[in-house]
């Protein structure tokens, strides 16, 4: 993606894009919750074996 | 590039799904991936903000033009300085009429509000230079107190003390001090009159030419143009969402042209002009009760030639009675009224001599508004001619208004607001020509006029039900046509917006 790419856009293309990225950026927040959720799973798992 | 980018994110997932996750390594390793993916992801969104920021930039750096504003301001210090109408008298130009009809309404439940009216009656008397005193109550020695404490700067609560001791005694109070104050408004009245002649002319002669009275209207024309295609202004109805960017759109605004006119026959100034026939039509609906009841009081208007001089002997005489049965009271006992046992006799002939005069001040409204109708208009007075009339005098407009319609005392005020607004300071072309006995069939009469220029306004749009519709179609072509011609940018407007609701929703 180029500056003068999107120069060329319409603003409806462009507030697609724009909500195409927002979207992309949720995507990548709930992939990095999922691997978190299963870190804190695995650190339940180990911490329930110890006691 | 849409098409790139989801090709782009397909991949990755395909990518994603199948990293192993199972051991503290895997993990970070698909982590360190995202977050490369979430770095480039980000640079994207800047840069595709820059893009936004750059083109509704123009949109968010607008301001407010401050000439539109000294304009406004300039017009509306005018508009209440210079009620100079020929068909008010000093009893309307210092709304007494308006003072005394609430202060009326609100003594049924609100006397606070009661007290607000009288200070503001004695305010405006002030204000035409003729302070008024407690012993200009003369009709009754409790009305006198009563005005004593609240000429004197008594508080609410202090009047709420007094008045609660009066009214078993004397429950007429309020009656009394309202026609106490029109009777001192008649004695006054040449005075009152000669204050606001020279008041006219002191204002014709001190303000600057183009601020004069009679260019007011084109003062106004002229602010209305610069506001009708002040880009902040556009713009702000769009942002306070009083306006729809979807009205304007092409498919909407073809469809709007091609139902009232051909090709040839659209143009902005034939879009003004129809706008203002619509409107003044409008009116004619809109104050049809008014103008009904003005045809039958212009039709037998040489009736009215000495009713309003036989009103006020009929009224001196009884007020004689009544000052001299209350100063006669107030010899025998300052304090109270009723001690004596030939009080009652007294009491008697005072009761029916308030009454009687009350009923003949509530008569004299209707006969002062009589006698500008004799004084004032002609068999061929216009339409316009009969609105400005009633446009200043607001008791004629209430108690028409009550026997046709109902409503709170709040919107009935809204209302005649609205009429002076619809009728005062705007040029007119149609109800300026029209006499009101002259009945004319006005839809055709419209209708025909414009079918020669090949514009479509049948008689069905101008029916009570669908003329706001169809001035609201020409008002929007209007309205197009000025974001036109503000250079302003109904795409970039739109991406405003949209804007806006992303940025809402996060």
């Amino acid at each position: 993606m180029s500056k003068e790419e999107l120069e060329k856009l319409d603003n409806k293309e462009l507030i697609d894009i724009y909500k195409t990225l927002l979207e992309h950026k949720e995507y990548i927040d709930s992939e990095m919750e999922k691997l978190e959720e299963v870190k804190e799973e695995k650190d339940e798992r180990t911490t329930g074996k110890s006691l | 590039m849409k098409e790139q980018l989801e090709n782009h994110y397909k991949e990755l997932k395909e990518v994603l799904d199948v990293l192993p996750t199972k051991t503290k390594n895997n993990r970070q390793k698909k982590k360190d991936y995202l977050k490369e993916e979430e770095q480039e992801n980000n640079k994207n969104i800047y840069m595709v903000l820059d893009e936004i920021k750059r083109r509704i930039n123009p949109l968010i750096n607008l301001e407010p033009n401050p000439q539109i504003n000294e304009m406004i301001n300039k017009l509306n210090a005018y508009y209440s300085d210079t009620d100079t109408s020929v068909y008010s008298s000093a009893y309307e130009k210092m709304h007494l009429d308006f003072y005394l009809y609430n202060i009326k309404e609100s003594s049924k439940d609100n006397l606070s509000d009661v007290n607000k009216y009288l200070r503001k009656v004695i305010d405006s008397f002030k204000k035409a230079n003729l302070i008024i005193e407690k012993d200009d109550f003369d009709f009754s020695t409790y009305a006198s107190d009563y005005m004593g404490l609240l000429i004197g700067g008594a508080s609410d609560e202090q009047l709420k003390e007094k008045f609660d001791e009066v009214y078993w005694k004397f429950p007429e109070l309020i009656k009394t001090i309202i026609i106490n104050i029109q009777s001192i408004y008649i004695r006054s009245e040449k005075k009152l009159n000669k204050f606001f002649e020279d008041y006219a002319k002191h204002l014709d002669k001190t303000l600057p030419k183009e601020e004069v009275r009679k260019n007011i209207i084109e003062y106004n024309k002229n602010l209305k143009k610069q506001m009708h295609t002040d880009k902040w202004i556009i713009f702000d109805n769009f942002k306070t969402g009083k306006w729809s960017v979807n009205t304007f759109s092409k498919a909407v605004i073809d469809s709007k042209i091609n139902k009232y006119f051909t090709e040839d026959s659209y143009n902005f100034e034939t879009l003004i002009n129809l706008s203002k026939i619509l409107f003044e039509y409008y009116l004619i609906i809109k104050y049809d009760y008014l103008l009904k009841d003005m045809k039958e009081k212009l039709s037998k208007k040489d009736e009215y030639k000495d009713s309003m001089s036989k009103a006020l002997d009929e009224i001196a005489k009884l007020e004689k009675t009544l000052v001299n049965l209350n100063k006669a009271n107030n010899k025998e006992s300052k304090f109270k009224l009723f001690k004596k046992n030939n009080d009652e006799k007294w009491l008697f002939n005072y009761n029916n001599a308030l009454k009687e005069l009350i009923e003949k001040y509530d008569n004299l409204d209707n006969e002062r508004f009589n006698d500008v109708v004799y004084r004032t208009l002609l068999s061929d007075s216009s339409i316009l001619d009969v609105l400005r009339l009633i446009s200043s005098n607001y008791l004629y407009f209430v108690s028409t208004y009550i026997k046709n319609k109902t409503s709170d005392l709040e919107t009935i005020n809204k209302e005649f607001e609205e009429l002076r607004e619809d009728i005062n300071y705007k040029e007119f072309t149609m109800i300026n020509s029209i006499a009101l006995l002259d009945d004319k069939p006005m839809k055709e009469v419209i209708s025909s006029r414009y079918k020669l220029e090949g514009i479509n306004i049948p008689e069905e749009s101008l029916e009570e039900n669908t003329i706001t519709s169809t001035m609201n179609d020409i008002n929007e072509l209007i309205r197009y046509e000025n974001i036109k011609t503000s250079t302003l940018n109904l795409d970039d407007i739109e991406l405003y917006l949209e804007m806006d609701k992303i940025t809402d929703r996060k």
